[in-house]
């Protein structure tokens, strides 16, 4: 199976890829095309969670669940807020801070458990969800073409574009 | 019954009234709300910085703002705009709208989204609390460039708390991001497929890409600004200060593009519901929403040319090559109008005038992207002039047209139409009189963050003109208040489907009930990223066809 979704989030991070090492042929800082592969780092966990949420939940029954409520969180953000005040109005406010953010963290656990939505329709709760982005290489196929068709579009395109991108490199490099 | 069990059934409740049940919900509908409101309100607070400003500006020589406190209200401004006011307002639209459109009931990790509107809540506070301080607020510009925002040239309380709030609505912006793009990716009603994910939806998939990757930048630059605090020292070797600029920009540049893609979807879903037609040129759109956004990632450095400290050949091909992707998104727009049947509705009239505001704001950035251009413009009005055209002429129209749109679903009233086209026109006046001015003082010289100029400058006339259109706008947004607040009290019931629109949220009630889609307003079929349009025209031709 395969799956739209995680394709394009890959597809997106491969783009980026590529144009960082764009900004290294062009001589950029290293510092700063460094910055750049950094950054592509949360984007590629990301990337991954999807891709292991496909495998994980392909052809399973899907029931949406909804956390019964965030009473707890309020206090967290203002506990986090003023953890932070102390780096700012002195540091005893960071285990105030912190100590707040502990305490609604463990209650919250104790409480919110997720749960089937109860004023929900039965129908939108329990109906087995496929999701629409997973389906199998044949109907894939079906739809774009052959795979090896498909390999032979990306390579020649990829030759292409490889060749104009030489020619502005060669054009653009610094002396 | 345990305490834990009655909490459990006390929470899961359908509806809880009151404040505790906004404060603690968990519905996508109420934190999406939550969010927008708390933005409004911060617009209508950084507006009236602004207005404060013009004033200022409006006479050479005037006295109204000390400079010290003029600094504190374009960089509160600025920075309020940016990572209080917009962004966090796209988000919340998403948040709201997103999980609508996917005909799903719920939003992806909820009690997440609600996290992250608390700390961009406590962000704002903490940011604006700055005032009460006895230094008051930052003074540094939004970009706050070391060494000027270091302890040694910032004391005073008020750019550490600048820091710690921008950091905290920073994490919010990020956590709802994640969860609005999960949700998209990962939960979508029976056969709706990504390639019938709305524009709107494709717009935020894009927004939140952009956010996940740049967002985390900006976190570690704030760090940066806090250990300079701490030691100021650090800031007097190239590599802080010039490596701020590039952590900071990586941040600073995509974050435009998250200002504006939304209100590209949103401008898209309005005029296609006000042509009463399918979205012209989808798949090039959504081809080049993720294009753009791929490349805006890689245009930092046209924000540096004049350091001396980055790569122009690179950043200005890429920047340049971004006309590309708008040009295709633009023609997809225009494709759409201009083979519709139109109805002028306050949306629709925003979202006409978006079109070409925006373009003046984006034709002018190509200009200031050329390294040439850029070492004349830097620093001076017409940058300004630019990113007004392009943040306010364009996004905030955007938002506009958005806000007009989903206002009935939102509130299930209909507000008042001549009260809306009368905010429209004020708003377009205003807009025009207030920032093309500023390309004129960019031309003659006058240089951006002053208080003041003297009147040999020649800078007058523009300025005064400027300030009267600032003044429209702050009209402008009186008469959406009295509206919203008439429509509050006096407002018409709207209907499920006032606009007759063309996507899912559309099939529900006004507002939606708690999970979205119930037995009275059951998902319909969707076999395109038109579902509803797909329905009326389906039952059109049963009507012709004679059985």
């Amino acid at each position: 199976v395969t799956s739209r979704s995680a394709l394009i989030v890959t597809g997106w991070l491969a783009g980026n890829a590529a144009l960082m090492v764009l900004l290294l042929a062009f001589g950029e800082w290293l510092l700063a095309v460094l910055l750049y592969a950094a950054s592509l780092l949360p984007l590629a966990l990301f990337t991954l969670a999807v891709w292991r949420d496909r495998r994980h939940a392909t052809g399973s029954p899907e029931r949406f669940t909804v956390p019964p409520a965030g009473a707890f969180l309020l206090p967290i953000a203002a506990g986090i807020t003023l953890a932070g005040l102390g780096f700012v109005f002195g540091r005893w406010l960071i285990p105030l801070g912190m100590s707040v953010v502990l305490v609604c963290l463990g209650a919250g656990r104790l409480v919110n458990r997720p749960v089937v939505p109860a004023g929900a329709p039965a129908a939108m709760t329990e109906l087995p969800i496929v999701r629409p982005g997973d389906r199998t290489r044949r109907q894939l196929a079906a739809e774009v073409g052959p795979v090896t068709e498909r390999v032979a579009r990306v390579a020649v395109l990829t030759v292409l574009a490889g060749a104009v991108f030489g020619r502005l490199l060669h054009r653009g490099r610094r002396p | 019954m345990s305490w834990q069990a009655r909490s459990l059934q006390l929470a899961i409740r359908p509806e809880q009234p009151g404040l505790l049940g906004w404060t603690s919900t968990t519905d996508h509908k109420r934190i999406g709300l939550l969010t927008i409101g708390t933005a409004l309100l911060l617009f209508g607070f950084n507006g009236a910085l602004a207005l404060m400003m013009r004033a200022q500006l409006a006479e050479p020589d005037n006295n109204l703002l000390h400079p010290e406190v003029y600094d504190q209200f374009f960089t509160i401004h600025g920075s309020g705009m940016i990572y209080l006011v917009v962004t966090p307002i796209v988000l919340g639209f998403g948040v709201y709208i997103v999980p609508l459109q996917l005909g799903v009931p719920v939003i992806a990790a909820p009690r997440t989204t609600l996290l992250g509107y608390w700390l961009y809540a406590f962000g704002a506070i903490t940011v604006l609390s700055g005032f009460l301080t006895a230094d008051g607020a930052a003074s540094d510009g939004w970009t706050a460039y070391a060494p000027l925002s270091d302890s040694e040239y910032s004391p005073g309380a008020g750019m550490a708390l600048w820091i710690l709030g921008t950091f905290l609505s920073t994490v919010g912006v990020l956590l709802m991001s994640a969860t609005v793009l999960w949700t998209i990716l990962r939960m979508r009603a029976p056969h709706l497929t990504m390639l019938r994910l709305s524009v709107f939806c494709w717009s935020m998939v894009a927004t939140t890409l952009m956010v996940i990757m740049a967002f985390p930048s900006l976190l570690v630059a704030l760090g940066m600004l806090a250990l300079g605090r701490l030691r100021p020292s650090l800031f007097h070797s190239d590599l802080w200060d010039v490596g701020y600029q590039h952590l900071f920009w990586f941040y600073g540049h995509p974050v435009v593009y998250v200002m504006f893609f939304p209100f590209v979807g949103m401008v898209a879903e309005v005029i296609a519901t006000f042509t009463g037609r399918r979205y012209f040129g989808y798949k090039p759109t959504v081809v080049s929403l993720l294009a753009f956004a791929a490349l805006s990632m890689s245009v930092w450095g046209h924000h540096m040319f004049t350091t001396g400290q980055a790569a122009n050949d690179y950043y200005s091909l890429t920047s340049i090559s971004l006309s590309i992707p708008a040009g295709v998104e633009y023609f997809g727009l225009l494709g759409t109008l201009l083979t519709g049947r139109i109805r002028y509705r306050t949306p629709m009239l925003f979202a006409i005038a978006f079109l070409p505001q925006f373009l003046i704001g984006g034709l002018t950035g190509i200009m200031v992207a050329t390294p040439s251009i850029d070492e004349q413009a830097q620093d001076s009005y017409f940058v300004v002039a630019h990113f007004h055209y392009t943040l306010f002429a364009g996004s905030v129209f955007g938002l506009f047209a958005g806000l007009y749109y989903w206002f009935p679903k939102m509130t299930g009233r209909m507000y008042d139409e001549r009260l809306g086209r009368l905010h429209f026109l004020l708003m377009v006046l205003g807009t025009n009189l207030a920032f093309l001015p500023m390309f004129g003082l960019g031309y003659l010289g006058m240089p951006r963050r002053v208080s003041s100029y003297p009147r040999s400058a020649g800078f007058a006339a523009l300025n005064l003109t400027s300030s009267i259109g600032a003044f429209l706008l702050g009209l402008g947004m009186l008469v959406l208040i009295y509206n919203g607040f008439r429509t509050f009290f006096r407002g018409v019931p709207a209907g499920d489907d006032p606009w007759a629109g063309t996507t899912l949220e559309w099939a529900t009630s006004s507002p939606p009930p708690r999970f979205n889609f119930d037995q009275a307003h059951p998902l319909p079929p969707i076999t395109s990223y038109a579902p509803l349009l797909d329905q009326r025209l389906a039952a059109r031709e049963r009507q012709q066809v004679p059985t």
